[in-house]
């Protein structure tokens, strides 16, 4: 129970600052849970962002959500994410019913000028320390150029692609690259997300089973793996516009 | 009373499985619901929009809360607000179980190669955009005047920013709470 009442209050408090929308929780995240609490890492987050990213919902719930689940299961989802809404609706339903127009104050427009200038170099702070882990190699620069490009200049583009796309591609394109070159490949990725959590000693039969489950189903594009490899550049841009239509 | 409120219950779950991206996914929704319902203008959207910019909180939420108070009271704001949340919350339970399942599986660790810098692509792009509504003055620029396109005041201020965050070591809060301060006294909105 008091784990619960933990996660409550961790996410309340994250909820009742987190302006600027989901992305710009990830440097209070960073503050509050891993430098302060431990209940998760940098590599998890950014990898419960690319999820929360390409799942329907608000981004910033879904990371609640599953940190939550990481720390005391269905539960500890529900805590951590009525923490987070918590304080959003007590502010709405203040000015809803008092200060119908609070957006107009020039003090609020002034403020938010300000917190909007703090936000960006949050991020942008964030991205710095996040990047050594996310792009481990040359194809991994230039998936996120690729993605950055196409996500940051959509409106500019002829054809918009919903940013859920662009993630799922990516995971996409990650499978499929990885199998090519499977010695150094793998052995890189474990020196790169392993040194905040164990991820491939823990629990060794569940890891064998869900590989055998994954090898019964995928048989077919195991074997016609090599040919896929040589023509990946060209699927990879037939891919992207298909999900544009 | 509460037929409608089952109503909008309803409207907001359904706006909370098929939103996929975040916050401003959930506009078309709102318009559809906005024209089909009535609980609400399209000028309170636009509104709302400019308060979400102003408080913490994603738009999605602070548009169910909203709607949900104007048809049913406080309850009705929290019981739009949680059938919003409730969907992803379900889904992420699901993979989140999922994933504890196939932790080290090479296909998933594969995916995750991709997923990753996805991941801080999106988080660039989400600072770029933050960036050119702070930062810079894009209006200005297609107008052709380029002196007025950079915010001196704001570059000022990120700069400072950017060298004290890695000086001094204090909560994210407290630079939020120093950068709203300069706001107002050297007026950023202007």
């Amino acid at each position: 129970m008091k784990d619960l009442l933990d996660l409550y209050l961790a996410f309340f408090k994250i909820g009742m600052v987190n302006f600027g929308g989901g992305y710009a929780m990830l440097p209070l995240l960073e503050e509050e849970l891993v430098k302060k609490k431990h209940w998760t890492s940098m590599d998890e987050l950014m990898d419960y962002f690319a999820i929360g990213q390409c799942t329907p919902g608000v981004i910033a719930l879904n990371v609640s959500t599953f940190i939550g689940h990481k720390k005391k299961g269905t539960a500890g989802a529900i805590a951590s994410t009525i923490g987070f809404l918590s304080a959003p609706i007590v502010i709405i339903l203040l000015i809803a019913s008092f200060l119908t127009n609070f957006a107009d104050l020039p003090i609020v427009k002034n403020a938010f000028a300000g917190i909007r200038v703090c936000v960006c170099i949050l991020i942008i702070q964030a991205i710095l320390r996040l990047w050594k882990k996310a792009v481990v190699d040359k194809m991994a620069l230039a998936l996120y150029l690729v993605i950055f490009f196409l996500a940051a200049f959509s409106k500019q583009l002829p054809i918009s692609l919903p940013a859920a796309g662009l993630v799922i591609m990516a995971g996409i394109f990650g499978i499929f690259f990885r199998r090519e070159q499977n010695g150094t490949g793998e052995s890189e990725s474990k020196a790169g997300t392993g040194g905040s959590e164990n991820k491939p000693d823990q629990g060794g039969s569940k890891t064998d089973e869900g590989e055998s489950k994954a090898d019964k189903g995928g048989n077919k594009p195991y074997e016609g793996n090599k040919k896929l490899s040589e023509s990946e550049t060209e699927k990879r841009g037939t891919e992207r516009e298909d999900a544009g239509k | 009373m509460n037929m409608s409120i089952l109503r909008l219950m309803l409207d907001f779950f359904k706006t909370g499985l098929f939103a996929v991206g975040g916050g401003l996914a959930t506009l078309p929704f709102l318009y559809e619901m906005s024209d089909t319902h009535g609980w609400f203008s399209h000028a309170d959207v636009a509104d709302m929009i400019a308060i979400s910019e102003s408080t913490p909180g994603a738009i999605g939420i602070n548009m169910s809360t909203y709607a949900g108070f104007k048809t049913g009271g406080i309850a009705g704001g929290i019981l739009a607000s949680l059938s919003l949340a409730a969907p992803s919350l379900i889904i992420i339970l699901f993979i989140a179980s999922f994933l504890d399942k196939f932790k080290g599986n090479k296909y998933v660790e594969r995916a995750f190669y991709g997923l990753r810098p996805a991941s801080i692509a999106m988080i660039s792009a989400a600072g770029i955009n933050v960036a050119k509504t702070s930062l810079v003055n894009v209006p200005a620029l297609q107008e052709g005047n380029f002196a007025a396109f950079f915010s001196w005041k704001a570059i000022l201020l990120a700069i400072l920013l950017f060298f004290a965050q890695k000086k001094v070591k204090l909560h994210p809060v407290f630079f939020l709470a120093f950068a709203a301060l300069i706001g107002v006294i050297f007026r950023f909105a202007e």
